[in-house]
């Protein structure tokens, strides 16, 4: 069954939470997981990883770098039909 | 298929049916789909002429009925080493299920670290890990900690046809001579260990065939950072969910992008058991690091 925007959100929050304990718990859709979140580029490959395991998504290699927010990975679930 | 008794026996003894194919040639991959169709693994035996390239497009196969079967090779280089294979596997099979040591091994360079801690970190809360990473130990303390029948060993870093670049090159005769039991998959979630590109038989291949590990996982091109990124997060999550065997991990770990699979291949038995010795966490406890 397709997820709604929360559901995604929230799994999203999840997996970066789990990622990133010490995050804090204001994180919006426009946060930036490199400036806000002190993500480097692997960190951000291990995320996006996590995020197609969860939803059994591909993300081509083209695609990595633009899925720099939290909003920008959970429209990209979305245009997926997740 | 004599070589082959004692793990076709460990197989029987667990309640899985074995049907031994023989073929003039190793088959094509629509005739192993066919092969397939009734099976949850195969593992393919054939002419060390032909290479884990050539001979399989991948870890699975897709049936024409559209399942995933889980498919190893090994080739066929003597009754001995086959043997050796064998009776190594079988005595894994043997096992008791219980506890499932996993060492997540990595070469001394900042990003293959930062993984290695990462895969440390996700596999701690359901499994004894240990972080035998070229920064904590030498190579000849590692290749001991991999003969203490771990269930499974995780390797990130630079790789080759002849073995991995890390704790100043490891190659398969770093692991021959030495007493202790097999460990049950080892991935090499690095370029090439698949690749027989100027060597013999690649490192993935000899280390099963030497007996060191039931089943290896390797790749037989350059692989990029994420896509092994790709795999290390789905091996995790499959261990954390309490996977039994290399086949059932590769089911649930399999990434859905297609360029993180295609040039991974399963170098020996597809159905090892992840499953530690008697005695393997006190021996692996032994092994001294240097932090």
């Amino acid at each position: 069954m397709k997820k709604s925007r929360a559901e995604i959100i929230e799994i999203l929050l999840r997996e970066l939470k789990e990622m990133k304990p010490e995050l804090p718990d204001i994180i919006t859709e426009e946060t930036s997981f490199q400036d806000n979140c002190g993500m480097d580029s692997l960190a951000l490959s291990e995320y996006i990883a996590r995020m197609e395991y969860a939803f059994k998504v591909e993300v081509p290699d083209s695609e990595w770098k633009s899925l720099s927010t939290l909003g920008l990975v959970a429209d990209y679930v979305e245009k997926q039909g997740r | 298929m004599l070589p082959l008794a004692p793990l076709v026996l460990a197989y029987q003894d667990k309640g899985y049916s074995v049907e031994p194919i023989t073929a003039e040639n190793v088959p094509d991959l629509d005739q192993l789909q066919q092969l397939a169709a009734n099976s949850d693994a195969m593992l393919l035996i054939g002419s060390a002429r032909r290479s884990p390239q050539s001979v399989l497009s991948g870890p699975m196969l897709t049936t024409h009925g559209g399942r995933s079967v889980p498919v190893g090779w090994l080739p066929l280089v003597s009754e001995e080493g086959l043997a050796r294979f064998a009776a190594n596997a079988a005595k894994i099979h043997r096992r008791q299920e219980g506890h499932q040591p996993i060492a997540v091994l990595s070469q001394w360079q900042g990003q293959y670290l930062c993984l290695a801690q990462r895969i440390e970190t996700l596999l701690s809360q359901q499994n004894t890990t240990y972080r035998w990473s070229s920064d904590l130990l030498y190579r000849e303390d590692m290749v001991k900690g991999i003969r203490s029948g771990l269930a499974a060993a995780i390797y990130v870093g630079h790789g080759r046809p002849i073995g991995w670049v890390g704790y100043r090159g490891t190659r398969a005769h770093h692991f021959k001579g030495l007493d202790g039991e097999p460990t049950g998959a080892l991935f090499s979630l690095c370029c090439r260990t698949a690749s027989r590109r100027r060597t013999g038989l690649s490192f993935a291949e000899e280390l099963p065939l030497l007996g060191i590990a039931g089943a290896t996982l390797g790749s037989v091109n350059d692989t990029l950072h994420k896509n092994n990124t790709r795999w290390a997060v789905g091996i995790c999550a499959a261990l954390e969910a309490g996977v039994s065997n290399l086949a059932e991990l590769i089911l649930k770990a399999f990434p859905t992008e297609i360029s993180a699979t295609k040039d991974y291949r399963i170098m020996g038995d597809p159905l090892i058991p992840l499953v530690g010795a008697d005695g393997s966490i006190e021996a692996a406890n032994a092994i001294p690091i240097y932090p």
